[in-house]
């Protein structure tokens, strides 16, 4: 045999030995091969459990679905390239034979309202928006748009409002609509297939993955939903590649340590800037005051409200840019969920693209800052905070 | 500058007022960029300022290779995508934005392409199809009906047809209609559509640009006028190619010019000896003269650095009077070659279109396409040329 074509070969497709890797190796291969025809046929046929090319399935990405099924309570999950790409398959496969018509919240991530509100609607599929925290208005939504899915968040970005997903399960239930939703704020603290999900939603970019060092999502699901995710999966090709994959079942394997972290620093930091003189108001789901306090009460855990808080800063947009820049530890930037805590100016970035009508009315101020409290020691944390406060 | 340099250059960074520049592209894990002055974020996520704010935006590895494919495709703006299907599909979606929903496309096609049309139907997206060599069933179809885009393969799948693709450009063009080509078989190393008058290519970069079986991946390139929605539905559709993957497929792409070479002149000798093979038939590469597109792909491809037409590295076959058994038995006597999906990677490796990428279309309309039980597609490597045409002849004594 020619060098060239050794070269091209060796050391490579050999089997492992009667040893297993203790952590999931990172699968770089586009496809699998067989010893036989017959067995690749027998894969590709669905006659028995295999690998054949990667857009299909990775092992890689299979260990991260089970770890995501696993946490939620699912019977499956598929990982995708993104969070929006995570939203996107799992609206298309709750559409599919079904009525091209969404009922969304009208408070989502900013990236989920500009496919809801721009690419989906070109496509012909109608999107009618609602407040989910009125369960009458999005009963008469539903009533008048019959349509094949529900989409919410669980704590809406980024006004920190916490949606009552009993009442709405029960609503999209009675209507014959599949409920979607987007737990990327608040993995393991709320379990949405226990409050009637059908389809569970995280970009796990943000706590899952948990380091900023990963672009990721996943939609989990139960068993009678994994074939039309499978299929939607397959064409739509926003696969998830396999270092990310790894990385992220990296991240989730803190992540009960992580959130723990999150949420008590977060509620540190409300219970420190309450009644901070440099804010208009102070938003989190933690707050007695929280016109979510009920529901809050019922699905999260005793004293765990999230890693977010919102504070308005007075002065509005130069109020808050000007706090922005003050800050040393906390970075501006715009994910959440990081071991790093992080600062964004809604308004201007994640929800420019509404009017400032839609955003007033949403509560998205001028001077709203969205802090994702990071896993930092919180005394770091708050003087940071208070010094670009009170410089204000 | 040639291909070859073009590929080896444009995905390295700019030094950038530094005295030094890294001599490979970065390979940033950030998933999101912090800035010290919240009105710089602000002016990049509304393009008034160049930048990076979220990798789903953009990144720095993503934007290398996108750099180098664009470059490579004759100019404009590239997308990496998470795969080959999620850079068709934008290339679609962009292609037909505010047009009929409808696409002019060929008879035969990659099953997974199909598929997607048929998903895509849900959302009220009329496919058409018209045999893919056939310049006047275009003119016919586009005359008939209103068109939102026409969506072509370069070299169809798996039967390696070569559509006319610089006239069905032109009547697409005089009637003002986006062309969409997919490109996965040919890449730019052989032709570039853009300059034939399409509109957006799309590539599978799992296939030939990458090249080494170890990445998913997918980019689409078009010129300025869907530029911005191309990228736009990008971000809206999140899928995102990975910097891992970004760094490895440009990587692929850096010797891409000179393995489209190997692969062109190592197809055109297994060609030959099948062609000579008893228990070989129906031996179809374009670069044969007897495959009926012959003066097409002359006419379409680059020549090699010794005048040879490039025609690419895939050439299908069929195991003379064989049925499956007798095929599986062709392939799973192969030694060398491997029996995988895929193509375009630098070891040889066959698939079995009707049992694999093909099955979901069934067995009916396989038929009325020509694609047999017997079918082998054979993606042709690298290596050294007299290896792989004498595991191939083994193999075929043993049917």
């Amino acid at each position: 045999m020619k060098i060239q074509t050794s070269l091209v070969h060796a050391g490579d497709r050999q089997r492992l030995a009667d040893y297993t890797p203790v952590s999931t190796p990172i699968y770089a291969s586009s496809s699998f091969f067989y010893d036989t025809m017959e067995e690749l046929a027998d894969v590709f046929a669905d006659e028995r459990p295999g690998m054949t090319y990667a857009r299909m399935g990775n092992p890689s990405a299979s260990a991260l679905e089970e770890q995501v099924a696993m946490l939620e309570g699912a019977d499956g999950a598929f990982a995708t390239a993104s969070g929006m790409a995570a939203v996107h398959l799992a609206l298309m496969a709750g559409m599919l034979d079904r009525r091209q018509s969404i009922v969304a919240a009208n408070v989502l991530y900013g990236g989920s309202l500009e496919l809801l509100q721009t690419v989906l609607p070109a496509s012909g599929v109608a999107v009618k928006f609602c407040d989910f925290c009125d369960p009458d208005a999005l009963e008469a939504a539903v009533l008048e748009a019959r349509p094949a899915l529900l989409i919410t968040e669980t704590v809406t970005n980024p006004c920190l409002r916490v949606a009552d997903l009993d009442r709405i399960s029960e609503i999209a239930t009675a209507a014959g609509a599949l409920l979607l939703v987007d737990n990327t704020f608040t993995p393991l603290m709320i379990k949405p297939f226990k409050h009637g999900a059908d389809m569970v939603i995280h970009s796990a970019t943000k706590y899952l993955g948990g380091h900023g060092d990963v672009l990721s999502g996943i939609v989990a699901a139960p068993t009678e939903r994994l074939d039309e995710l499978r299929h939607t999966h397959r064409c739509l090709g926003g696969t998830l590649g396999p270092f990310e994959s790894f990385l992220t079942m990296r991240g989730i394997k803190t992540l009960p340590l992580r959130m723990r972290h999150h949420c008590s620093n977060a509620r540190r930091v409300f219970e420190r800037l309450q009644d901070h003189p440099a804010l208009e108001r102070i938003l989190y789901p933690g707050d007695p005051l929280h016109p979510d306090s009920a529901t809050v009460t019922r699905i999260m855990p005793p004293g765990q409200a999230g890693g977010a808080v919102g504070v308005d800063v007075k002065g509005g947009e130069q109020g808050a840019f000007a706090f922005l820049g003050r800050l040393r530890l906390v970075a501006t930037s715009a994910s959440i969920g990081d071991l790093t805590t992080l600062a964004i100016h809604p308004a201007s970035t994640t929800h420019r693209m509404l009017s400032e009508e839609a955003r007033a009315g949403l509560g998205i101020t001028d001077g709203l800052v969205r802090l994702s409290i990071g896993g930092e020691d919180a005394e770091d944390i708050l003087a940071d905070l208070e010094q670009a406060l009170e410089a204000a | 500058m040639k291909q070859q340099t073009v590929a080896i250059h444009a995905c390295l960074p700019d030094a950038g007022g530094q005295p030094f520049a890294p001599s490979a592209p970065p390979l940033e894990m950030a998933a999101s960029f912090h800035y010290r002055d919240a009105r710089d974020m602000a002016a990049v996520a509304n393009g008034e300022l160049a930048g990076f704010v979220y990798q789903r935006y953009g990144g720095p590895a993503a934007a290398a290779l996108e750099k180098q494919v664009a470059a490579l495709e004759g100019g404009g703006t590239g997308l990496a995508c998470s795969s080959g299907m999620a850079a068709l599909h934008v290339g679609l979606l962009a292609a037909m934005r505010d047009r009929a929903p409808t696409v002019l496309t060929a008879n035969v096609m990659f099953g997974q392409t199909y598929q997607l049309l048929q998903l895509m139907e849900q959302q009220g997206v009329m496919a058409r199809f018209v045999d893919p060599c056939d310049s006047e069933a275009y003119e016919r179809a586009l005359d008939r009906d209103e068109t939102g885009c026409v969506l072509i393969e370069t070299v169809s799948n798996p039967l390696l047809r070569v559509p006319p693709l610089d006239l069905i450009c032109d009547l697409a063009r005089q009637r003002g209609v986006p062309v969409v080509v997919d490109a996965t078989f040919t890449t730019p190393a052989l032709m570039r559509p853009l300059d034939l008058g399409a509109d957006i290519v799309v590539h599978s970069a799992t296939k030939y640009m990458a090249g080494h079986a170890d990445v998913l991946g997918g980019i689409a390139v078009c010129r300025d006028l869907h530029a911005e929605y191309m990228r736009e539905l990008g971000r809206h559709l999140g899928p995102t190619l990975g910097p891992f993957q970004c760094f490895l497929a440009s990587r692929g792409v850096r010797t891409l010019p000179m393995r489209m070479q190997e692969h062109c002149r190592n197809a055109l000798h297994v060609a030959r000896t099948l062609e000579s093979h008893r228990m070989a038939a129906a031996v179809c590469y374009p670069g044969l003269e007897s495959h009926p597109d012959h003066a097409v792909a002359t006419r379409l491809f680059d020549p090699d650095s010794d005048g040879i037409p490039m025609c690419g590295g895939m050439v299908s076959f069929e195991v003379r009077d064989a049925g499956q058994e007798g095929t599986f038995r062709f392939m799973n006597a192969l030694q060398l070659v491997v029996r995988t999906l895929s193509l375009g990677d630098v070891h040889s490796l066959v698939s079995h279109p009707a049992t694999t990428t093909h099955r979901s279309m069934g067995a009916k309309r396989r038929q009325r396409l020509g694609i047999r039980d017997n079918l082998v597609r054979f993606s042709v490597g690298i290596e050294a040329a007299e290896d792989i045409a004498a595991d191939v002849a083994q193999a075929l004594e043993s049917v």
